[in-house]
């Protein structure tokens, strides 16, 4: 096991890593796959230095006394302050857990787990289990593939492209929105409280869609979906396509909208 | 982006990858690539001639390997690099920098495409709110404006059904007005025959005219007196009925006219009714009275009363 404390700007560099870990508390950490040496770049540096390992092929970056598990758990306004770029294989598997830190996961393909409280998630390209929790933190992402979770209690997500095995979301009052293609048998399950919740799906999508508000309007541009309307329910229900996938959104005072994003070439936009 | 390798760097960063380990050509070109995330990618008309200079002051070496060229730096590229330690401190920085140039796009990147996503979902959305909307205002529109015809319709009959019941109730009045004129022609001929026959004096003791009661003693005593002539008698019943119907037509009136009788329709309908009167006397009957005509509804009402104690008679007038 290798350790170095890190308390002033540097690159580090390593080789063999095979999972990442890291916590901090405000800053940014970025995690870039790489087909280079793995490489750790402390940028800007304040507050308590870094404390970084590596151990068995697990990477970990961290402040002292600062666990995984009791990372959430830290309501005091901290000072620590790093901006942190990681390089990694791109199937290596990482963890991020901030507070009010921004992460940025890029091209990474044995998924990422990252847990925040305020700060802004962006995930580009990531595939394989995906998993973001946030607080209050914005969620932004492009072109995920594979199983996605995502949980929040104001802060909101927007997927932008990608194809999902499962997307499930649970969320207070953040404003979902995703522009996906739902994978052979796919999954999407939305819940919110009072997020509202917009889902663009192709026109050749397929699946069995069941979308619920109870007090908030739901709709969809799928024609061959029933709207049933009634005192405190409002719901949209049917099937798409032969409904082999599932789409599901529940939500108490949410609007729901699914719209249909045209084949391509057929779409109104011409370039 | 920012140039990567300002002069003099690539060939520095080209060094210290050889440094590492023997490589070939095109693996270099690849970790050059890799390192700055496809943002810079070196072709081999850069990557190779610069080898090639290299190699040409000594600072590099190369072995063929399965046909492919193996470099492999010298210890004189060795030197250079140790002589040339804080520019290279400098370009990992730099190369670092660029990392972050690289972090920094990634996310900008994202957020625009997330952003645009976000306001044109949001925008679809909407429109497809906006058209359900017009939809409904549109039907809601529709309604309305049925409504609005159905009770403008409904205004225009009722204010024809008013307009036929105003002209029916005009053409009446102009029928009992028709009638009373013709009556009062007719009187007036019948006083004129009564004058030539019976003189003024007889008419002279008629002085209150608008007593109902004595002209219902006349009629009876007329009878007796045997008046001249059955014709003068139908004249005489003709009048009767005449008043009669006037205080009916009145009441009609009153009632016809929808309004509650206020207290102050009484003075008016009694002035109108006296000057009526009035030119009655002087007009038709050709008596000039000074003082004020008594109170014809009054009258009627004493005539009424009046009438059981008048004398029977086959001539008396119903």
């Amino acid at each position: 096991m290798t350790h170095w404390t890190v308390d002033a700007p540097t690159t580090l560099h390593f080789d063999d890593v095979t999972e990442l870990n890291v916590r901090l508390i405000a800053g940014t950490v970025a995690v870039l796959a790489s087909d280079d040496r793995s490489s750790l770049t402390v940028g800007e540096l304040s507050g308590r230095p870094l404390q970084v390992s590596h151990a068995d092929g697990i990477l970990t970056v961290s402040y002292e006394a600062l666990s995984w598990e009791g990372l959430l758990g830290l309501l005091k306004p901290r000072k620590d302050k790093a901006v942190v770029t990681i390089t990694v294989p791109a199937d290596c598997p990482i963890q991020l857990g901030v507070i009010s830190a921004s992460a940025v996961v890029t091209g990474l393909h044995a998924g990422a787990a990252v847990k925040g409280m305020s700060g802004d998630i962006t995930l580009d390209g990531v595939t394989g289990d995906v998993v973001a929790e946030t607080m209050s933190g914005e969620v932004a992402a492009c072109d995920l593939d594979g199983e996605i979770h995502f949980k929040s209690m104001s802060g909101g997500l927007t997927l932008a492209g990608g194809s999902v095995g499962s997307l499930a979301v649970n969320t207070l009052s953040g404003q979902v929105t995703a522009d996906v293609s739902l994978g052979e048998g796919g999954n999407v399950h939305v819940n919110t409280m009072s997020g509202e919740v917009t889902l663009r799906l192709p026109a050749d999508s397929d699946a069995r869609v069941h979308m619920h508000s109870t007090s908030g309007p739901v709709r969809t541009e799928f024609e061959t979906l029933r709207t049933v309307k009634a005192p405190a329910s409002h719901t949209v229900s049917g099937n798409v396509g032969a409904g082999t996938g599932h789409v599901s959104v529940t939500t108490m005072s949410g609007a729901v909208t699914l719209l249909r994003r045209a084949p391509v070439g057929m779409e109104s936009k011409t370039q | 982006m920012t140039p990567v390798f300002r002069h003099g760097r690539l060939r520095l960063y080209l060094l210290r990858l050889l440094d590492e380990e023997p490589r070939h050509g095109y693996e270099v070109i690849r970790l050059l690539r890799d390192r700055f995330m496809g943002v810079y990618a070196p072709s081999p008309g850069t990557i190779y001639p610069r080898l090639a200079r290299l190699e040409e002051e000594g600072l590099v070496t190369h072995d063929e390997e399965n046909g492919r060229k193996v470099y492999r730096i010298t210890e004189a590229g060795r030197e250079e690099l140790r002589s040339r330690g804080d520019e290279l401190d400098e370009l990992e920085e730099e190369l670092s920098a660029s990392v972050s140039d690289i972090v920094r796009e990634v996310r900008e990147d994202v957020r625009d495409t997330v952003r645009s996503l976000r306001e044109e979902l949001t925008r679809a959305a909407r429109e497809m709110r906006g058209a359900e909307r017009d939809a409904r205002d549109q039907a809601r529109e529709q309604a309305r404006e049925q409504a609005r015809t159905a009770r403008e319709s409904a205004r225009e009959a009722a204010d024809a059904a008013r307009d036929r019941a105003r002209q029916a109730r005009e053409q009446a009045r102009d029928q009992a007005r028709q009638a009373r004129d013709e009556a009062f022609t007719h009187a007036h001929r019948l006083r004129e025959e009564a004058s030539r026959l019976g003189g003024r004096e007889q008419w002279g003791t008629w002085g209150n005219w608008g007593e109902w009661s004595r002209w219902s003693e006349w009629a009876g005593r007329s009878g007796r007196q045997g008046w001249p002539g059955q014709h003068d008698l139908g004249a005489l019943r003709d009048f009767e009925r005449l008043a009669r119907d006037f205080v009916t037509d009145l009441r009609s009136v009153a009632w016809d006219s929808g309004t509650i009788l206020g207290t102050d329709v009484i003075p008016t309908l009694r002035d109108i009714l006296a000057d009526t009167l009035d030119r009655i006397r002087e007009e038709v009957f050709d008596i000039h009275h000074d003082s004020p005509a008594a109170e014809e509804p009054s009258s009627a009402e004493e005539r009424a009363s009046a009438e059981p104690a008048a004398p029977p008679g086959d001539d008396k007038p119903e």
